[in-house]
């Protein structure tokens, strides 16, 4: 029996630049796991993969035993593994309440559309107040709520968070990780893609470490954080 | 001098008209805003509808109007049918193959109504509407009255259509940001074939609606293609309101350029106008500013 969400050995090639080895890895329900590299080490690519952007060459991505890769995007968000993507992604020239009812536009989304509405205002009150603001006008902040809000109104069983902390003040940075870790109690599983270490080995169960493209260390987040290698190259201890 | 109510006549003339190449250049730049596509072959589609609707009112002996019920849904498809098979193979691929594509589709169409329609100018065999209306003292011809409200109505219709509804959302969303579509599900390649339609159907009508005081022939489409350029570029490429402006702006400059001026030289006078536009705000008229 596998996991409920799992990669097996699989490489990514962009053009003619391989970009990902032999990258494994699981992530059981409920949990958060944390993946963490420096600039470049290919963290994107591997969510963008899991995401049906980018094309695999080799290996295989499961969830609940059944492979996902080779679906199209949408199926892949069918299927409930959504991403909150770097840089955000957003409709600058869209309303916030556009914005969140577009993503719950069809099935079981839709169908509890007015609940989950209320649900993800309460959770984040800025964006309540906002709902007919343009979100080109939004601040940095405020757009990585309404990134994450976005996703949640998709109704996720895996969601993906790639780099939500990137250029934020740390009080909102706390902020979006107090949501991440509330998103996950009410049983979310998370995959958390950070290069704030010390925050994402805090908050998450487990996690990865990627340099270069390969996996070089995984385990329980808080052996990683004691991990001499992780301390001198990203805690700056 | 002049009589300033031949000025006031060129005016409304010119916004009757400016109609018609709002909703041509509506149909251009949401092609563009939405696909990242240039389609060339715009003007093309227009004249394909006017031959349609010369076609149908010569056969049928009917008011040209008619033509409306079938150029739609036809151009329409039309469109999903250059999207599915001419530029969704070569979405990804560099923007100049997507230009040869709608480059070669707009000479192929040209001389494919070379073939069916020979290379004569034709207009329409139904007695040809000539009625007038008197407006506060002044002549306003109702076939360009008919074509402006048609024009408008439909550019109106479309706003709402794109505000209001879910895949209007959705085709906001992709021109907004295709990837962020992508990533809450929206079947963006649908999207795509949806939106080619929606932007060769607004040629089509255009067609038909210019029709009963135009003349058609296989080259006509040059010189909307132009015009719609003009318009586009003036409203901010991607701009659906600003195309909007810029179909009356542009239609009432070229309409007092052929009084103020001569008929020979107004588009010097339009293109002049344009440049000195671009000069002051770059991006056209609802553009953002340039980064
Ligand atoms: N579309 C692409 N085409 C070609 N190369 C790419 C593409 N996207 C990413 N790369 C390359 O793949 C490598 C991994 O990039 P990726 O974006 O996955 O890194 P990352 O770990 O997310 O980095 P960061 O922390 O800066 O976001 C980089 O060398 C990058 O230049
Ligand atoms: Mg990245």
């Amino acid at each position: 029996m596998g996991s409920f969400f799992q990669i097996e050995e699989m490489d990514v090639v962009y053009r003619d630049m391989q970009v990902l080895w032999d990258i494994s890895l699981r992530i059981e329900a409920q949990e958060i796991v944390s993946l963490v590299g420096s600039n470049g080490a290919g963290k994107s690519t591997i969510v963008n993969a899991i995401s049906g952007l980018v094309p695999l060459i080799k290996g295989t991505i499961l969830l609940e035993d059944e492979p996902i890769d080779g679906l199209k995007p949408y199926q892949i968000v069918e299927k409930g593994v959504v991403q909150v993507p770097e840089g955000r992604k957003l409709f600058p020239t869209m309303s916030v309440s556009d914005t969140l009812e577009l993503a719950a536009y069809k099935g079981e989304a839709k169908r509890r559309k007015t609940q989950n509405l209320e649900r993800i205002y309460n959770l984040f009150p800025i964006l309540s107040a906002r709902k007919k603001q343009v979100v080109g006008t939004l601040s940095g902040g405020e757009q990585q709520m309404l990134s994450i809000a976005r996703s949640l109104m998709i109704l996720p069983r895996l969601l993906m968070l790639d780099e939500p902390s990137l250029g934020l003040a740390p009080l909102i940075v706390e902020e979006i990780f107090n949501t991440i870790r509330e998103i996950n109690e009410i049983g979310t599983t998370i995959f958390l893609i950070e290069q704030n270490v010390y925050l994402s080995l805090e908050l998450s169960d487990r996690g990865y470490v990627l340099s270069n493209g390969r996996v070089i260390l995984e385990g329980p987040s808080q052996e990683l954080s004691s991990n001499e290698h992780v301390k001198r190259a990203y805690l700056g201890v | 001098m002049f009589d300033p109510s031949l000025i006031v006549e060129g005016v409304i003339s010119g916004l009757l008209i400016g109609g018609v190449y709002s909703l041509l250049a509506i149909g251009l730049t949401i092609i563009f805003g939405v696909l990242g596509v240039i389609n060339f072959a715009h003007g093309e589609l227009m004249m394909i509808a006017m031959y349609v609707t010369l076609v149908i009112s010569n056969s049928f002996q009917v008011q040209p109007y008619f033509a409306f019920f079938l150029v739609l849904p036809l151009l329409f498809l039309f469109g999903v049918f250059i999207q599915k098979f001419l530029i969704q193979p070569v979405l990804d691929a560099p923007p100049d193959i997507q230009v040869l594509i709608t480059l070669g589709l707009s000479i192929a169409l040209q001389n494919i109504a070379l073939l069916i329609w020979g290379p004569n100018y034709q207009s329409l065999q139904v007695s040809r509407n000539q009625s007038v209306i008197h407006f506060l003292g002044y002549v306003v011809s109702v076939p360009r009255l008919l074509a402006f409200i048609g024009a408008l109505t439909v550019s109106g219709l479309l706003l709402v259509f794109l505000k209001k509804s879910n895949l209007g959302k959705a085709i906001r969303a992709c021109a907004d940001n295709r990837e962020g579509a992508l990533l809450i599900g929206i079947r963006v390649e649908r999207v795509f074939l949806v939106t080619f339609g929606i932007g060769a159907a607004c040629a089509g009508v255009a067609g038909v609606f210019i029709m009963p005081f135009f003349y058609t022939s296989p080259h006509i489409g040059l010189t909307f293609i132009l015009i719609s350029f003009v318009v586009a570029i003036l409203g901010g490429l991607g701009k659906i309101e600003g195309a909007l402006v810029g179909g009356l702006i542009i239609g009432v400059v070229e309409s007092l350029g052929g009084i103020l001026a001569d008929e020979s030289i107004k588009q010097i006078i339009t293109f002049s106008l344009f440049i000195i536009i671009l000069f002051f705000k770059p991006s056209g008229l609802f553009g953002k500013k340039l980064r």
